[in-house]
């Protein structure tokens, strides 16, 4: 059966395409989640059948591009290369090793359980199949990726996700904000890309193979100094230039500070796809990414402390405090989820930085935790926008209210999703959040220590506080949403008269609130998943009853504080009675966005205008004057042909006096025949 | 002879060119002005045989006066009642030809003059006999090609004037042919 | 003093610019024609004057002269033609009205 295991991409596509045909002959549409369905949970089913075990990773492969020359070139003696490696191939196909197979069960469980709560809330809406193909294209991609064993394939996933989420986001392109959001994403994200791309480039570049494995061995060489890097630059410019380029990439992807703004704006797209794209699954592409290439990251920090690693980690934590507060002010429910996913990213983010196993490890746990309860939430807040549609702004947490009663399952399970959002004790987030945070702060070495390659222990200290302060305001602001959209009486007609969602959407809710209440006991509180992840090797534990105290009571204090500040329901917004130029940071987003807009959106636009100006007044006009020269010579010498034969031989005999005259003149001044007259005695002499 | 009787001579003969040649360009009649172009032709003439070419001398008279001048007076008495004599006879260039002219002229004559040319008298020249024999082996000699082309130029120069002063046929041949017609009738 | 080349050079000088004026000024297409005639005379007595003074024996003045000639009867004889043919066209001898070339 492992060679079967080609097809866990390859059946998404098929399904996309029959997907893409139902809607484009805009008949049976309501039969494209069948197939989309079958394939996910067949590429699901094909994953779980091949369980990679101690030191074997399934794999089938088959070489896709064969840059491999002639034999007369490879006979030929061996010269610069400059840069492009002589026989190099590509090699696509599916590879199953611990993480890449987590990522595969992870991303086949969240599209389907997507795709089916979809049946109820896209029911109405056109272009159903148009939906589902992309939905299928966008498992496909996600699958690519997250099986690739080498960089090629890992860029060309990344990318066609990047394009799956500009179609979901803009699906209904009807709407300006929708066709704006998705541009911006695009956009956004290519910020980041582009230096993704450089970092592929450098790094094959140097070690002559896409392959990961290869890539390691060629950045451990040049660590090493036993590979030389040959071109723009040093090897010590190398080891910390192409981490940070991949980082580049995954800030982008994973809307990490300062290319957080484009996630916020996504939301315009249908809420399933924020919960499948936008939460669980692409925008942890960029994490999954970091986590995957953890070994560059960590063999720069040699065997001590490394600035990559700090890099990943500041940004991390940035993000995570940054988000947090942003989620504080927010009224709008997706709004207040996507800027918590993008304090979540940051916190794997903060994981991943304290480098090696330890911190692949810890960020992919929260990874797949986060994917669970993540979705969940988007889902139930799916679930009340479509309950609430008729509203003028179904997403607005002021008009909500009393949907408790109303909306039962949604509120059960949302409150679940909310305290594993919010750490609390013994729920799936308590324990990736946890082990987030003991491994930082052991790094800094509180509750603990940790030696080897890492960040700088003042670095990880400061990023592990920052992690405290995000929990706390994660647990504030889980509350406030929880109690502002389910609890006390309903303030507005649309929220008095909601009804509970149908099975079809309720169902999966409660199918992912089970593993965001059980995940963290199923994994063993994280350690299953570190021997599992390690390839058999027990993962050192970073169990300390210390930190789950302090974390559990910075989660129950977060959480109280939410219940008493908004558990009567104040018709004033507790939060706008911050000091206002702190609530004017949080509700300006921290200037972020304008910083963008009024910054680099703008200036390139003057930039453009300025170039546009140059381009018609410089350019342009030099040629328009030119020719305008051209004219008026032409108009001027025009009047000299008169048409008087008379005036011509007058014109003549003047010029040949004058030509004579001056001749003369030169020969009598200097002395010798002018140049002129030695012309005409050369041709005369010819 | 004596060199001051050659240089009378010689003045004389300027005299004779120079003089008709500025009233060719004055005279306002400008059948007066074809006839003032006879004393400068002579005194041209006059000039040749000073300069002992005797052939030349002879053929300036009759090809000059006796063709190319008839040719002209012919031109001017059959155009003559065109002529408006009361018009002006020079177009607008006269102030600025003049001086151009007069400058072509001297910067001319200044550099051919400052010129060391060999001094004293020229050496004898060959008889009016001989100088004919001479230029008539040379013509269907040496230089045969030279006078068949210049021949040929003459042929072509008579058959274009033919054709110039051959009535033009470029109107549509039937609507001329009515015209023609009618009129001739 | 005798009478040498330049004299006979600067006479012709003359009597070339003389003919150019014509040329230039007058509207008559034939003292046009007269104009150049006069200049074409110039040019001959160039000729056999240098032929006089500095090479008796040969004969390649002499030619040139007489193709000097050719070239003011030819001339002469298109000329006629083309004072007929301005007449037929234009309906004047003035060659400052006949402007086709104009611009």
């Amino acid at each position: 059966m492992t060679s079967a295991i080609g097809l866990i991409p390859i059946l998404p596509v098929a399904a996309a395409a029959v997907a893409g045909f139902l809607a484009i002959i805009r008949k049976a549409e309501k039969a494209a989640p069948l197939f989309t369905l079958a394939a996910t949970l067949a590429a699901g089913v094909l994953a779980l059948m091949n369980m990679p075990g101690a030191g074997i990773a399934p794999h089938v492969a088959a070489p896709w591009v064969n840059l491999i020359p002639t034999d007369a070139a490879l006979a030929a003696p061996p010269g610069p290369t400059h840069g492009m490696p002589p026989g190099l191939s590509v090699v696509v196909g599916v590879t199953l090793d611990p993480l890449s197979w987590i990522m595969v069960l992870v991303v086949c469980s969240v599209s389907a359980l997507v795709q089916i709560y979809s049946i109820g809330y896209m029911a109405a809406e056109k272009g159903y199949a148009r939906y589902y193909c992309y939905l299928a294209l966008f498992t496909a991609s996600m699958l690519g990726l997250v099986t690739a064993d080498n960089l090629f394939q890992l860029y060309v996933g990344w990318e066609l996700v990047g394009v799956c989420s500009y179609l979901l986001i803009g699906f209904w392109w009807f709407k300006p904000s929708a066709a704006n959001a998705a541009k911006k994403a695009f956009v956004v994200t290519r910020f980041g890309d582009v230096g993704f791309m450089l970092g592929v480039l450098l790094l094959v570049s140097v070690a002559q193979s896409f392959k990961f494995t290869d890539v390691f061995a060629a950045y451990q060489a040049v660590a090493d100094g036993s590979l030389a890097v040959h071109g723009l630059f040093s090897a010590q410019t190398f080891l910390w230039l192409a981490p940070l380029l991949l980082l580049c990439g995954a800030i982008g992807k994973s809307a990490q500070f300062p290319l957080h703004v484009w996630l916020p704006d996504a939301m315009e797209g249908p809420t399933p796809v924020s919960a499948l794209i936008h939460a669980a699954t692409m925008v942890a592409a960029g994490v999954y990414m970091v986590a995957r290439l953890i070994l560059l990251f960590t063999l720069q920090a040699g065997g001590g402390a490394g600035a990559a690693l700090d890099v990943v980690m500041i940004l991390g934590a940035v993000t995570a405090l940054i988000a947090a507060t942003i989620a504080l002010v927010q009224v709008d429910i997706k709004k207040v989820m996507a800027y918590s996913t993008i304090s979540q990213l940051g916190y794997m983010m903060v994981g991943l930085g304290v480098g090696g196993a330890t911190g692949q490890v810890a960020g992919m746990f929260h990874l797949v935790t986060h994917a669970c309860f993540k979705a969940l939430l988007f889902l139930t807040a799916g679930s009340v926008i479509h309950a609430l549609h008729h509203a003028k702004d179904p997403n607005d947490m002021r008009s909500m209210g009393g949907l408790m009663r109303r909306m039962p399952h949604t509120a059960i399970t949302c409150g679940i999703g909310v305290l594993a959002l919010a750490g609390f004790p013994l729920l799936s987030g308590f324990w990736s959040k946890d082990a987030i945070l003991a491994v930082a702060l052991q790094r800094a070495g509180l509750f603990g220590h940790a030696a080897g390659a890492g960040p700088h222990a003042h670095v990880a200290l400061a990023c592990g506080v920052a992690g405290l302060i995000a929990a706390f305001l994660t647990a504030v602001y889980s509350a406030r949403m929880w109690l502002m959209t389910f609890w006390g009486k309903p303030r507005s007609d649309e929220a008095a008269h909601a009804h509970e969602s149908p099975a079809v959407m309720t169902l999966p809710l409660w199918a992912l609130a089970i593993p965001s209440v059980a995940a963290g006991f199923l994994l063993a509180h994280g350690e299953r998943f570190a021997t599992f992840v390690l390839g058999g090797e027990p993962g050192p534990s970073h169990e300390n009853m210390a930190l789950s105290i302090v974390a559990s009571a910075i989660a129950l204090a977060g959480l109280g504080l939410g219940a008493l500040l908004y558990a009567r329901c104040p018709a004033v917004d507790p939060v706008t009675r911050l000091p206002r130029p702190v609530y004017a940071l949080f509700s300006n987003l921290w200037y972020v966005d304008a910083f963008w807009s009024a910054g680099v959106a703008r200036g390139s636009l003057a930039f453009g205008r300025a170039v546009a100006w140059f381009d018609r007044s410089v350019i342009d006009a030099s040629m328009h004057g030119i020719a305008w020269l051209v004219e008026q010579a032409a108009l001027g010498m025009r009047r000299s042909v008169s048409g008087q034969t008379q005036t011509y031989a007058a014109v003549l005999v003047a010029g040949t006096v004058a030509v004579v005259l001056l001749m003369t003149l030169y020969e009598q001044v200097v002395g010798s025949p002018g140049p002129a007259a030695a012309a005409a005695g050369w041709m005369v002499r010819r | 002879m004596s060199s001051l009787a050659i240089l009378g001579a010689f003045l004389s003969l300027a005299v004779l060119t120079l003089f008709p040649a500025v009233m060719v360009i004055s005279t306002r009649n400008i059948l007066h002005a074809g006839f003032w172009l006879l004393p400068t032709l002579i005194g041209v003439a006059g000039l040749y045989a000073m300069l002992d070419a005797h052939f030349f001398v002879v053929a300036q008279v009759l090809i000059y006066i006796g063709a190319i001048l008839v040719l002209i007076l012919f031109a001017l008495m059959l155009t003559r009642d065109v002529m408006n004599p009361r018009a002006p006879q020079h177009n607008g260039l006269l102030t600025a030809a003049v001086p151009i002219c007069a400058s072509l002229a001297a910067l001319s004559a200044v550099l051919l003059a400052r010129h060391p040319w060999p001094a004293g008298r020229p050496p004898e020249a060959a008889g009016a006999h001989d100088q004919t024999v001479a230029l008539g082996r040379a013509l269907i000699g040496t230089y045969a090609l030279p006078f068949e082309a210049a021949s040929v130029l003459l042929l072509a120069a008579l058959v274009g004037a033919i054709v110039l002063a051959k009535a033009p046929q470029t109107e549509p041949p039937s609507a001329e042919r009515t015209d023609c017609s009618g009129g001739e009738k | 003093m005798t009478v040498g080349l330049s004299h006979y050079l600067i006479l012709s000088a003359a009597l070339f610019g003389l003919g150019a004026l014509a040329a230039i000024t007058r509207r008559n297409a034939v003292a046009v024609l007269m104009g150049v005639e006069l200049m074409l005379n110039a040019a001959n007595l160039n000729f056999l004057a240098f032929w006089r003074y500095l090479t008796p024996q040969g004969m390649e003045a002499q030619v040139f002269v007489i193709i000097g000639f050719t070239v003011a009867a030819a001339e002469a004889a298109l000329g006629l033609a083309v004072v007929l043919s301005l007449y037929r066209d234009f309906g004047t001898l003035n060659v400052d009205e006949a402007s086709g070339l104009k611009g």
